[in-house]
């Protein structure tokens, strides 16, 4: 494990440390002018240690006051401690439009077995719902991309916190740090952010949760085929727009941030790092 | 919205005297020529605030332009409406059109599905009796394609029903940071990209939704899917040359709606790009 607080304080405290060392050097050698100059350029580091400083007490504030977030969480730290949320919300927001994709498949199946007319009835089944499974795929496929997301940030988390803002700091590695502090005050808030909303709209009770198991073949009688099938297609309309509205957030969302993130790191003179997996 | 009005003029003030501040201690230190490259820069801010009421003006424009070319009685009203208003005027009404964008997108989509529905049900009623269970095939077999239409349109149109009301809960972020950063040098690459999406989005979505109500909702032959009566014996080919023509309307409103969302992407990120921010391309897909 990185000890994170040692080395986010130990590296700018070595540059600059380097840095004043090297300018009394240069004083020493009469080199005066150099010396100014590199002198400067600490305090130059000390002034980016209060602006990095500033950009995580602005993520502090958005995170306590302007969004919603999961209990416990205060501040940008705190959100990338809980990206192994994230992970399980996303995850089990997918396998809830899996489900539904699952159970409009058993009830194809259990009509298909109804005597004489069921592979007709089978086949309207599906034209009828084929739109609901395609909704359900793009939603699937989009909170799969941003679990797997969630799980892949868990795993850099240790390398972007421990060296993100210490890196950022130094003129001379800031086209290192300043991309990984980008992610850091932008990509981890953005996606806890949006697991929490997912979380609290999507599956708390919503139609996106009411799947049932598919029915066993042979149980829908004949004559209640007409209000089943309704049944079925009402709940899985109402399903599929719940899918429909996490995945048209997630894709904004996850745009605007990957935007803030590629602005925040040219801004901090790195290279513009786009994460987006949807 | 009043707060993030504030930091719309508290930012550029910020980023003003920030600069100001850097340029005098750096005429403290004797270093003369930053001192005046800082205090330049504090001036460009300035500067780039005509610009971004330029862009406000053109975009203004711009949007006019759009509603006029949706045609129909609506994209009239609302021309009309804009017709005396300014740029940022334009724009905000745009924006706040939004919710009844999404309810268009809304009604279109549920018709889609009542289609559906619709030509479901009529097979269901002809499979039930062994007597017209043959013509059951005949109408999937006649309305396959009609089947697919919908269902194709239904998604699209259900994608932008969610991102037009996602974009409509984003939009005073947009304008508060995308107006604000844009106008510093070095938040531009931030603010740019926003300011962006603020100006092209609004206008493109809206006028599709006219465009998509002139031509699907307003239409006689795609708002009236077939009702089956009880008891009645579907004609299967009947109801596959309803479907035809409103199908057809479907498929015409998708296409349209992908067109313009594609163009409005592409804008976007022209405009982004011009701004020296990231080419941002927004659209209702994974």
């Amino acid at each position: 494990m990185i000890p994170i607080p040692e080395y986010s304080t130990f590296i700018p405290a070595s540059v600059v440390a380097a840095m004043l060392a090297y300018s009394a050097l240069l004083w020493a050698f009469g080199r005066r002018a150099e010396a100014k100059n590199v002198a400067l350029s600490s305090l130059g580091v000390a002034l980016t240690i209060g602006l990095v400083s500033l950009g995580f007490t602005v993520g502090n504030y958005l995170v306590t006051e302007a969004f919603e977030y999961p209990p416990g969480v205060r501040s940008v730290v705190d959100c990338w401690g809980k990206l192994d949320y994230a992970y399980e919300v996303f995850s089990k927001a997918a396998n809830c439009t899996v489900s539904w994709m699952l159970y409009l498949s058993g009830v194809r199946a259990a009509l298909t077995m109804i005597p004489t007319i069921g592979p007709q009835l089978g086949e309207l089944f599906w034209s009828m719902t084929s739109w609901q499974y395609v909704a359900f795929t793009t939603s699937g496929i989009a909170m799969i991309a941003l679990a797997w997301f969630s799980r892949a940030l868990e795993l850099g988390k240790a390398w972007l916190l421990a060296f993100g803002a210490a890196l950022a700091v130094s003129p001379r590695l800031r086209t290192l740090g300043g991309a990984m502090l980008a992610v850091i005050l932008v990509t981890g808030p953005a996606v806890v952010g949006l697991a929490n909303w997912v979380d609290n709209y999507a599956l708390k009770d919503s139609a996106l949760t009411r799947y049932r198991e598919p029915p066993e073949p042979g149980s829908i009688a004949r004559e209640m085929v007409d209000e089943f099938v309704g049944e079925v297609h009402t709940q899985g309309d109402k399903a599929a727009n719940v899918a429909m509205h996490v995945t048209m957030l997630s894709v904004l969302v996850m745009s605007v941030s990957s935007l803030l993130a590629a602005g925040a790191s040219r801004l901090l003179g790195s290279v513009p790092v786009c994460l987006r997996p949807v | 919205m009043s707060w993030l009005l504030y930091y719309s003029v508290f930012i550029p003030g910020a980023v003003v005297c920030g600069m100001l501040v850097y340029a005098f201690i750096q005429w403290e230190l004797g270093n003369r020529p930053q001192a005046i490259h800082w205090a330049q820069n504090a001036a460009q801010v300035f500067l780039m605030v005509l610009v971004v009421a330029t862009l406000f003006w053109a975009a203004g424009y711009l949007s006019y332009t759009v509603i006029q070319a949706m045609g129909g009685e609506e994209a009239k009203r609302a021309a009309e409406e804009m017709a005396g208003l300014t740029g940022w005027e334009r724009i905000n009404l745009m924006w706040e059109s939004l919710p009844e964008a999404a309810g268009t997108f809304n009604d279109t989509y549920r018709i889609c599905v009542k289609w559906i529905r619709a030509i479901a049900e009529a097979g269901a009623v002809l499979a039930t009796p062994i007597v017209t269970a043959p013509l059951a095939d005949v109408l999937r077999a006649a309305t396959t394609w009609e089947v697919w239409a919908f269902s194709a349109a239904s998604n699209v149109l259900l994608a932008m029903t969610w991102f037009t009301t996602v974009l409509k809960y984003l939009h005073p972020w947009l304008l508060a940071f995308g107006a604000a950063l844009t106008v510093s040098d070095r938040m531009r690459t931030i603010g740019g990209g926003l300011l962006a999406i603020y100006l092209v989005m609004g206008a493109f979505v809206y006028g599709t939704s006219l465009y998509v109500n002139q031509q699907a909702l307003q239409n006689e032959e795609f708002n009236n899917p077939p009702v089956i009566e009880e008891g009645s014996i579907p004609n299967p080919l009947d109801i596959a040359a309803k479907a035809d023509g409103a199908a057809n309307i479907a498929i015409h409103v998708t296409i349209f709606t992908l067109v313009m969302m594609s163009i409005a992407g592409l804008l976007t990120a022209g405009v982004s790009s011009a701004l020296g921010s990231m080419a941002v391309m927004l659209r209702p897909g994974v």
